[in-house]
């Protein structure tokens, strides 16, 4: 009797952090939803911001090319570094010392606040090395950020191989260079290509690094990598913090949860996609 | 005429010595069948046999010759193609029939596209699946049935062209159908190969091999023709392991 009394109380309050949860995340959506959507238009999502204060008319196209361009760079950044690293620690590391040691450091990197690793970036790449607030700046100090996140995912799905497999790939006398690319990339491919998209969202929603690398405020739309940038967290940093528009920040909210949705809608259609082929 | 010939053979993964001082040499285009209980170590000699033994933490000392020369005198990956392996868990590659069969082909460089349907299919009679799958040759491997994944196997161990062909259980999943399927392909494929096979299986090892070399933790205690170590065992540790299984 009592356990069954147990049961049921630890049913309902599972029940209700969940729907609790879940109400939540329906509630800002919709809030942002219905706030933002009167503000997006042909004009809004493909002109430059106008108007005085600037932002107060306009659109934030310069924001979204700047933070889409931003995540492209950290994604090819960050992954091929990631996916680099996860190689050596599974298939060429052997000593147990030197992969706890490189996993150490990998724990101390993802615990880094980004505010710091912004100031990282702004110290080392726009100082020091010259190329001054711009994308590449801005892109390479996300892939920092996102590296971690990347490296970590992708080193567990190689890990999840089946080792048998592997072998008899080995058994045919084949390199371990083309077991790699031929056999355990393909086999791996989704779960990889779903860690990269996983990661850019994470990399288009952080503002702070982006402040003190790559943007400037109401950039137009870049013309190189080292031209500054603007992207969407900064864009509506600026219009409510400056007091600018709310409106127009309730829009630019609103594209950025929408990039943000779709990222996730294809990571979640590849892991689909994934379990089919299986 | 020999093509390997294992002279005093030691095998141990770290401190734990698996094979011991093991001697014996395999007849070419021969079915050399392997028995011995669990655990005794017939894993181990055949995955030294090719090398693979490195890649599970495994050493060894003592000589293995192929073709009258040092195995270790070979590239590696020539020696592991030149002496294919099965295991005893199918592991046929996650992508379709055709590019299980045309992958090692193409790390060796055949580019060919009608080079390499004609191996595919070549295999494909040779491992009796032609008539079962030629029609569907883009169906995920995975998706085969047990005894289909252990043929197509074989097959892919097949289409690099070796030699030796070892094989570690591969009946022990399979039901009667299937392993006779296995056993008759066998016995046909020891005209061009040699053959070594690990089994659990007695009759197994009476049907079809033509040697039989029985292990007891890691020594080998008696190696003869098949019939002879079947109907006229010299140690009485065989003769208990025959009647054992059988009575
Ligand atoms: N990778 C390994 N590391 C350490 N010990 C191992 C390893 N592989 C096998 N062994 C040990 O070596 C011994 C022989 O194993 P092996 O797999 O060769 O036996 P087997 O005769 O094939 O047995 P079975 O008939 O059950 O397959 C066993 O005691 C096993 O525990
Ligand atoms: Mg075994």
């Amino acid at each position: 009797m009592r356990e069954k009394l147990k049961d049921s109380v630890f049913k309902i309050w599972i029940g209700l952090s969940t729907s609790l949860v879940f109400i939540v995340v329906v509630y800002i959506f919709l809030y942002i939803f219905i706030n933002g959507a009167g503000s997006i238009n042909g004009e809004f999502l493909f002109s430059a911001p106008k108007g005085m204060p600037i932002g107060s008319e306009g659109g934030i196209f310069p924001a979204i090319v700047g933070s889409l361009l931003l995540m492209v760079i950290a994604c090819a950044f960050a992954s091929i570094l990631a996916i680099s690293t996860a190689i050596y620690l599974v298939f060429y590391c052997t000593s147990e010392k030197v992969k706890r040691l490189i996993h150490l450091i990998i724990q101390c990197m993802s615990g880094v606040p980004s505010i710091i690793l912004g100031l990282f970036g702004y110290t080392l790449l726009v100082l020091h090395l010259g190329f001054g607030r711009s994308l590449i700046s801005g892109g390479i100090t996300l892939g920092v950020m996102i590296f971690p996140y990347i490296q970590v995912r992708v080193e567990k799905t190689l890990i999840e191989v089946d080792k048998a497999v592997i072998t008899s790939s080995y058994a045919l006398g084949v390199s371990k260079v083309y077991t790699l690319f031929k056999l355990i990339f393909p086999m791996c491919k989704f779960d990889i290509v779903s860690a990269i998209t996983l990661a850019g969202g994470f990399a288009i929603g952080a503002a702070a690094p982006v402040i003190l690398t790559a943007a400037v405020i109401f950039a137009p739309v870049p013309e190189s990598i080292f031209s500054p940038v603007m992207a969407l967290p900064f864009h509506l940093y600026i219009l409510t913090g400056e007091g600018i528009s709310l409106e127009k920040a309730y829009g630019t909210a609103l594209v950025l949860m929408l990039i943000l949705l779709v990222i996730n809608i294809i990571s979640v259609i590849l892991n689909f996609t994934r379990k089919e082929h299986e | 005429m020999n093509i390997l010939e294992i002279n005093n053979l030691n095998v141990s993964y770290g401190s734990k010595q698996v094979i011991k001082n093991l001697s014996m040499n395999i007849e070419k285009n021969k079915i050399t069948a392997v028995i011995g209980p669990s655990g005794c170590g017939k894993s181990t000699l055949l995955t030294t046999l090719n090398l693979m033994i490195a890649e599970n933490g495994g050493s060894f000392t003592g000589e293995i010759l192929f073709k009258g020369k040092d195995i270790l005198s070979y590239e590696i990956d020539y020696l592991r193609r030149m002496i294919g392996i099965v295991f005893q868990k199918s592991t046929p590659f996650p992508f379709s029939i055709y590019k299980n069969l045309t992958y090692a082909p193409k790390y060796y460089g055949i580019k060919d596209k009608n080079r390499l349907n004609e191996i595919v299919e070549n295999i494909l009679k040779r491992v009796g699946l032609y008539d079962e799958i030629n029609k569907n040759l883009n169906m995920l491997a995975t998706k085969l049935s047990g005894g289909q994944q252990q043929r197509l196997c074989i097959g892919r161990a097949l289409t690099v062209e070796p030699e030796i062909l070892l094989l570690d259980e591969p009946c022990s999943a399979l039901d009667r159908k299937n392993t006779a399927n296995i056993e008759e392909m066998l016995l046909e494929l020891s005209k061009d190969y040699t053959i070594v096979v690990v089994t659990h299986n007695l009759s197994q090892a009476k049907r079809i091999s033509d040697y039989t070399a029985f292990i007891l933790d890691g020594e080998l205690i008696e190696y003869d023709t098949t019939e002879n170590v079947f109907n006229n065992p010299k140690d009485d540790r065989t003769r208990e392991y025959i009647k054992g299984i059988y009575g």
